[in-house]
């Protein structure tokens, strides 16, 4: 009859590293033996064009009124409404604005009256567009 | 006379044996030695270069823009494979398009027949997008994110 023989503090790290070593050869032959890769190149090209409708933003802030205002567009072309406005003046806007459209009547009887108005309070404009051959009607409320 | 010929017989007759002795002797014995003939193959693919995908875009239009570039995929025979495009899904840093790009592979792709197989890029840029643009058209040759890469990784 043998008795077990406890085991001695020193051999406690050997056994570690045993069963270290172990775990790492069980890990590498466990993984994949390689991941080797080829590769190929190739570029994006992009032409970018505009519409024919030109697409175009103000280049400054809403200012006091009669300041110049300078409106790029996509084309490139600079419009300056700063020349002679006194034909149609621009309105006074200090805020943002609600744009409404919807489509316009096909005829002028079923328009019925429109009651202009002209005075203090919000601004308002109307104005016809057509659009992929049909007629909107489009209000603008600013403030 | 007949002693002549009885000694001529035999001296046929002798060398006929002769002549028989020389030949059977003249077959070589065999003594066989075997060995193998061993290949290491190394698994690898290689993968084509595809041609640029080109995109035309018009600003704001209403459907989505394609391109497609063909390439192939050779690999060792039973060889599985994976196939990754870089930068799939990127906005263009020059005219401001956000665009995508997938990897259409052929019935059968993802493991190696020793041929080539056919592979596709396909690049998409969705509608209604503005992009930026100063002029009546832009190309994105500044562009710095222009330049992907296609992998297999085996």
């Amino acid at each position: 009859m043998h008795e077990s023989l406890p085991l001695k503090a020193h051999t406690y790290p050997a056994i570690a590293a045993r069963v270290i070593s172990f775990v790492v050869l069980l890990a590498l032959w466990a993984s994949p033996s390689y991941a080797a890769q080829a590769s190929a190149q190739f570029d994006v090209f992009i032409s970018l064009g505009v519409p024919n409708a030109d697409l175009c933003r103000s280049s400054t802030q809403i200012g006091s009124f009669g300041e110049a205002v300078v409106v790029t567009c996509s084309s490139g072309e600079i419009v300056d409404f700063s020349g002679d406005t006194s034909a149609f003046p621009w309105s006074v806007t200090r805020g943002d604005a609600y744009r409404f459209a919807t489509l316009a009547p096909t005829s002028a009887a079923s328009l019925g009256t429109v009651n202009s108005y002209a005075g203090l309070g919000p601004v308002s404009s109307w104005r016809r567009v057509n659009f992929a051959g049909r007629d909107y009607l489009e209000l603008t409320i600013s403030w | 006379m007949k002693n002549l010929q009885m000694k001529k017989l035999l001296t046929s007759t002798i060398a006929a044996a002769a002549m028989i002795a020389s030949a059977q002797s003249a077959q070589a014995a065999s003594v066989i030695s075997s060995f193998n003939v061993d290949i290491t193959l190394t698994s690898a693919c290689s993968v084509s270069t595809p041609a640029n995908l080109t995109f035309a875009y018009t600003a704001l239009q209403a459907v989505p823009a394609t391109a497609t570039s063909p390439f192939s995929v050779t690999c060792a025979s039973g060889l599985p494979y994976t196939v990754g495009v870089s930068g799939n899904s990127v906005t263009d840093d020059a005219v401001g398009l956000a665009y995508s790009l997938a990897i259409t592979a052929p019935v059968g792709g993802g493991t190696g027949t020793g041929l080539s197989q056919a592979y596709s890029i396909d690049g998409t840029i969705a509608s209604g997008q503005a992009g930026t643009c100063i002029s009546a058209s832009c190309v994105n040759t500044a562009a710095t994110n222009k330049t992907k890469t296609v992998t297999v990784t085996y």
